[in-house]
């Protein structure tokens, strides 16, 4: 008798969003095993944070099939965000509050035991360097702080999906590695972790595997050795600019050139 | 085993009083809350933690709340007014019910009125919308929270707008009667009111197109706001001339379609007056309307909510593609502000009045009843008849001379233009020409359509012996209105202000208060006193004679001045000249044509080595360090 395979954490199929004027996706499909770090890469406006709102049932105007957890978003988005967590790239926190107030009140709103709470948010703040200040307000925070106070809230409910939204943004270098470390141990301890980035040394290095979005379309999918064997390119970073169809560097850099070289007079001329 | 929770809306008195108070009163819709399926833990635990946000608010933030709190304080004090002008009519009025119809009809308009215009940012607020989302919060929560907090207000509102009306209706018809008829009659308004708001916000973010959504709610608000002003003028005035419309009103069938009439017939019905079936149905009715509209934005508000406003904010909004061209106020721009800082000024603030919603959702309503007179004019064809709208035409410039404080402090808590960078780089006269050129369009913006209606409404409307008063009065508005925008010598476009300036604000907000009813004092006094306009204009005839001739002789001395050819005024200042005079560099950098060259230098020996202030020594410590040691050879 074969093995059943693993039910995905992840899985969408014929994912499409489409803003009036605009298609913002235009038919995902992923399946993403448990235990995996899923990168997810694309350029600026590819649709990755829109794909990841879709993921965590922040919006829910979209085509196609999604399943988190095993759990279809649309039908019950509500049972979804109960198991996952969520870091966005600029954390969005009440700034009144102090980190530990915050961090109780997302405890709260996930329904978890009082003492659990108190217990885990002592923890969590303390492991993230924040013991000392957990009682300041988060006004007072710098951009690299509130980011681990979102890390503690998204962490504090144990969550089977982590969604990360170009996390490390404004993160000491300490704490990067620490990051980094804590999401393949998470991995290893059979949680997912679907990570958002531009920054492709952390990809090629933490990711299991790795999806480029170009034009709300998949361009690649694969593990980085597979990527790279496919596309005879030695880095991520060449790889993804291949993709992506940026164009290379040193053209767009003469074409800057040129255009700061123009005079306003000869800027209209030329329009 | 069920997770150990602290029980929901118990006060353990750790937060501030406010907070305490606040939440206390939020637990009157406790029983509304559970029937509607809301987690009363969540809400308790979201509402806790806005209340106390808002309570440890920072110092530049605590203005602001002092000025929200003041405005709060001043729309308290006129609904104590209203009601207890609502109040009086309890001696006119020989019958309770009609009474309590009036007062709940009231009630209803004036809780409608603050919650679309005032109360609409709270309820479709976006800030939280990415905090809240990815949480397991239902969307029927984060509504019950808003309406919670929204409600809090409206009740203070509500509380003020009764308190004349329960007292003076109790001296007239008894207490027995009317507590509690008022009370469910302010009750009903409440649900009546949010209920309307929140169904007619749900339906909008269901079907609107999403990057529209807010553009379509400002026109939609200045709409209403617009349409309440106008029924408030035509409404009474058509009743009393249409026969027809006045059987209509008079058929009984209407009290069962406005639920406001409910109140009414409990009193009918305590009081044993009326036939009993009919009553009782008129109750039943009315009540049913207004649990019909709860269950109604109840059922809209179970999904979707936060969703939609995460589409908002992702979405945006469409820019136009092609700017639109600003010819007649471009004319102005270069008529009224002079020099490029003055423009720039005059250009930052037209652009903000034209494009910012925020800002067009809070001064687009004021403007926009302005235009009711014109509806009027059109619809009272007739000097004669006409003539009686001359006092409201008059009136229109000192509202926009009320409104414009409001306008300017608007402008400060523009939600998009973070235009302090802008200013910081300036220096403190630069900044004051940029203010002038946006004080200059702001008058223009805002005065030049009453003015203009002021003008077409003497010309069509007012008598010879009127026509005094009338420009009197309208150039009395401007000269004041330009007087208290000088007041404003802070800074448009920014948040950052001290509590000084919050407080000269607010007593400017309230002298508006006693300047407007002055300026009415004043037309009623013209308007009373025979021969009045005519001692005004003999009074103001040396003011027109100095005028007539001193003004030319001021125009020819501008034509000359601007004829002669301009002085090498300084430019808008480069990213260079910046970092040259910026603090950082300890000694400015002289011209080079006058600083000293190294054989000037070298022709002062007696000067101190480490004193020298040739260019050299500016320039870089090692020139610096050539200079000293070429004196110290030469000495020695």
């Amino acid at each position: 008798m074969s093995a059943e395979a693993p039910r995905p954490a992840i899985r969408c199929s014929g994912l499409t969003l489409r803003y009036p004027g605009k298609e913002v996706l235009r038919g995902i499909d992923l399946e993403v095993a448990p235990g995996t770090v899923f990168g997810y890469l694309g350029a600026n406006g590819a649709g990755k944070t829109t794909t990841v709102k879709i993921l965590t049932g922040m919006l829910d105007l979209f085509g196609g099939e999604v399943e988190v957890a095993g759990i279809d978003v649309a039908a019950a988005p509500r049972e979804v965000k109960r198991r996952i967590g969520y870091v966005p790239e600029s954390a969005v926190l009440y700034d009144g509050l102090t980190a530990f107030e915050f961090v109780q009140l997302v405890g709260r709103l996930h329904g978890l035991d009082e003492d659990l709470i108190e217990a885990r948010t002592v923890e969590l703040l303390h492991v993230f360097g924040l013991g000392e200040r957990a009682h300041n307000r988060l006004s007072t925070y710098s951009k690299g702080m509130k980011q681990k106070v979102m890390f503690c809230a998204a962490l504090l409910h144990d969550p089977e999906v982590l969604f990360l939204d170009e996390p490390l943004s404004g993160l000491d270098v300490d704490s990067t590695i620490f990051i980094k470390e804590l999401l393949r141990r998470l991995a290893d301890e059979g949680r997912t972790i679907f990570y958002c980035s531009h920054m492709m040394d952390v990809v090629e290095r933490v990711c299991d595997r790795i999806v480029i979005l170009d034009q709300g379309r998949i361009a690649a999918d694969g593990t980085f050795e597979e990527l790279a064997h496919r596309s005879n390119e030695g880095s991520l970073e060449k790889l993804f600019s291949k993709l992506t169809g940026a164009g290379a560097p040193d053209e767009r850099i003469q074409l800057l050139m040129d255009a700061l070289a123009l005079t306003p007079r000869e800027a209209r001329d030329g329009a | 085993m069920a997770p150990r929770r602290r029980p929901a809306w118990q006060l353990d008195g750790d937060e501030p009083f406010g907070v305490r108070f606040l939440l206390r009163v939020a637990c009157v819709f406790l029983p509304l809350q559970r029937a509607l399926r809301v987690d009363p833990y969540q809400l308790e635990v979201l509402l806790r933690a806005k209340l106390v946000v808002e309570s440890r608010q920072t110092r530049g933030e605590s203005s602001i709340g002092m000025l929200k709190n003041a405005g709060l304080a001043m729309m308290v004090v006129l609904y104590l007014a209203l009601g207890v002008g609502v109040g009086a009519f309890a001696f006119l009025d020989e019958e309770p019910a009609s009474f309590v119809t009036l007062y709940g009809t009231s009630a209803l308009i004036l809780l409608l009125l603050p919650l679309l215009v005032d109360f609409s940012a709270a309820l479709l607020d976006t800030d939280d919308v990415r905090l809240l989302s990815p949480l397991p919060v239902e969307d029927r929560t984060v509504i019950a929270l808003r309406v919670t907090h929204v409600g809090t207000y409206v009740l203070a509102l509500l509380g003020a707008l009764t308190l004349g009306p329960l007292v003076l209706g109790s001296v007239a018809f008894g207490p027995l009667t009317m507590v509690p008829c008022l009370l469910l009659a302010a009750l009903q308004s409440a649900a009546l009111a949010l209920a309307g708001v929140l169904v007619l916000y749900l339906t909008a973010l269901k079907t609107l197109d999403l990057s529209r959504f807010r553009d379509a709610m400002v026109y939609l608000q200045v709409g209403a706001f617009m349409l309440f002003y106008l029924g408030m003028q035509l409404g009474p005035r058509l009743v009393a001339e249409s026969e027809e419309l006045q059987r209509l009103l008079e058929r009984p069938e209407l009290r069962y379609l406005w639920p406001s009439c409910a109140p009414g017939a409990l009193a009918q019905l305590l009081r044993g007056e009326g036939a009993r079936g009919p009553e009782l149905g008129v109750l039943l009715a009315g009540l049913g309307v207004t649990l019909a509209l709860v269950v109604w934005a109840a059922w809209l508000s179970r999904e979707g909510f936060l969703a939609r406003l995460a589409e908002i904010e992702s979405s945006g909004g469409r820019a136009r593609k092609h700017p639109r061209r600003h010819g007649v106020t471009g004319r102005l721009a270069r008529r009224l502000a002079r020099g490029e800082l003055e423009r720039a000024g005059w250009g930052f603030f037209t652009a903000l009045t034209g494009s910012e919603r925020g800002f067009k959702l809070r001064t687009m309503p004021m403007l926009g009843f302005m235009i009711v007179p014109i509806v009027m004019i059109v619809m009272r064809p007739g000097r004669a008849e006409a003539a009686a709208f001359l006092p409201m035409i008059e009136y229109m410039p000192y509202l926009a001379l009320f409104l414009l404080p409001s306008i300017w402090d608007t402008a400060r808590f523009s939600e998009t233009w973070e235009a302090q960078r802008v200013f910081d780089v300036l220096d403190d006269e630069e900044r004051r020409q940029v203010v002038r050129g946006a004080r200059r369009a702001a008058l223009v913006r805002f005065f030049a359509v009453p003015l203009a209606l002021l003008v077409v409404a003497v010309a069509a409307l007012a008598e010879p012996a009127q026509l005094v008063g009338v420009v009197a009065a309208g150039e009395g508005a401007f000269v004041t209105g330009v007087w208290i925008l000088g007041w404003f010598s802070h800074l448009p476009f920014s948040e950052k202000f001290s509590q000084r300036e919050a407080r000269s604000n607010l007593a400017l907000m309230f002298l508006s208060m006693p300047v407007i009813v002055g300026v009415g004092g004043l037309h009623l006094a013209l308007e009373a006193v025979p021969w009045s306009h005519e001692v005004l204009a003999v009074a103001l005839a040396p003011v027109a004679l100095w005028a007539w001739r001193r003004l030319p002789e001021r125009a020819r001395r501008t034509r000359r001045r601007r004829a002669r050819p301009p002085r090498p005024a300084r430019a808008l200042p480069s990213a260079r000249a910046r970092l040259e005079s910026a603090p950082w560099r300890s000694t400015p950098r002289p011209a080079r044509s006058t600083a000293p060259t190294r054989a000037a230098c070298s022709s002062r020996p007696t000067r101190p080595a480490g004193s020298c202030a040739c260019a050299a020594t500016r320039r870089t410590p090692t020139a610096a360090g050539r200079c000293a040691r070429r004196r110290a050879s030469r000495t020695s």
